[in-house]
């Protein structure tokens, strides 16, 4: 009998990821094709607040630390999504993100951040949860 | 054959990228209403109901702890937070004028969220703006679907892998 299983890493590591939980097995491995697997040492600077910005991360290991103005806004690890609003609005990025630790994440560029919005709208409708619950927080501490 | 009820939507900046089908598929969605000025559509704080609204035509004001922080008129959304989250309202929206609008339960939100992944796309847009301005970055809070968007959108780089930045 032939069992036909992929190993693909990407899709091991979206797996995790509730931003995807609706996608079946197959999904996840046409999502992970969209995808690049990357690994980062601590110290690494992901994005810096001002600049334009081409890609977003899905962090599936390790903790990264957001700030803006030299001031910290937020620590997120694993099941979070950093960079996502430049590319949502063309605008630059709003902060900058620094791995706190070795870092291991998924990057999705421009492109194909698009792609997967509008061939998942359960991602689109996830992601808006997310900046929502941003927003809130921002404008807690405004 | 084009319903106007499509031909009324297509004219709403939010809707304003949706293919055909979406929009016959949106126009079964939320229901229009007319709202009398001095109207409080949400309170601030409040956790009694979850709707939005798109509005279509009339104005207005958004306060939040009694300022007024802005004002909003047609293509403009209000309470897509609580309609996303459930949490309590955000900020307490009045209306000035007359107001046309298409109001949307939470339900029938996130079946907009997932018939339309343009005017998802366009809601998390809005989001994005209001956190950049609630970061104190010196945007203003961007109107609903302004073109230069679509254009953006439709001139998005055909670059490479998403290496992140050396």
């Amino acid at each position: 009998m032939v069992f036909r299983r992929t190993r693909d890493p990407k899709v091991e590591e979206l797996r995790g990821l509730s931003l995807f939980e609706d996608c079946s097995p197959k999904q996840l491995e046409r999502l992970g094709a969209l995808m690049d697997l990357v690994e980062l040492p601590a110290g690494r600077v992901l994005m810096s607040e001002g600049t334009g910005g081409r890609e977003c991360f899905l962090i599936t290991r390790g903790k990264v630390t957001v700030s803006l103005d030299d001031e910290e806004l937020a620590r997120l690890g694993p099941d979070e999504i950093v960079g996502e609003m430049a590319l949502l609005d063309n605008e630059s990025r709003s902060a900058t993100v620094i791995a706190e630790t070795p870092l291991r994440a998924l990057v999705i560029d421009r492109q194909r951040f698009t792609t997967i919005l509008t061939l998942w709208p359960g991602f689109g409708q996830k992601l808006l949860k997310v900046l929502t619950r941003r927003l809130r927080a921002v404008q807690s501490l405004a | 054959m084009t319903r106007p009820e499509v031909e009324r939507l297509r004219q709403i900046p939010l809707f304003s990228a949706c293919t055909a089908s979406e929009l016959e598929r949106l126009a079964s969605v939320g229901s229009e209403v007319t709202i009398e000025a001095g109207t409080t559509l949400m309170r601030q704080g409040s956790t009694d109901a979850v709707e939005c609204f798109v509005i279509t035509d009339g104005e207005v004001s958004v306060f939040k702890d009694s300022d007024r922080v802005a004002t909003l008129g047609p293509g403009a959304i209000v309470g897509e937070m609580s309609a996303v989250d459930g949490l309590p309202r955000s900020a307490t929206v009045v209306v000035n004028t007359p107001v046309r609008a298409i109001r949307y339960s939470s339900a029938e939100f996130q079946e907009v969220l997932l018939a339309s992944p343009s005017a998802a796309r366009r809601v998390m847009r809005v989001v994005a703006s209001r956190i950049r301005e609630a970061q104190g970055s010196d945007l203003d809070w961007s109107p609903l679907g302004s073109d230069e968007f679509v254009v953006a959108e439709a001139t998005e780089e055909q670059s490479g892998n998403g290496h992140p930045s050396p």
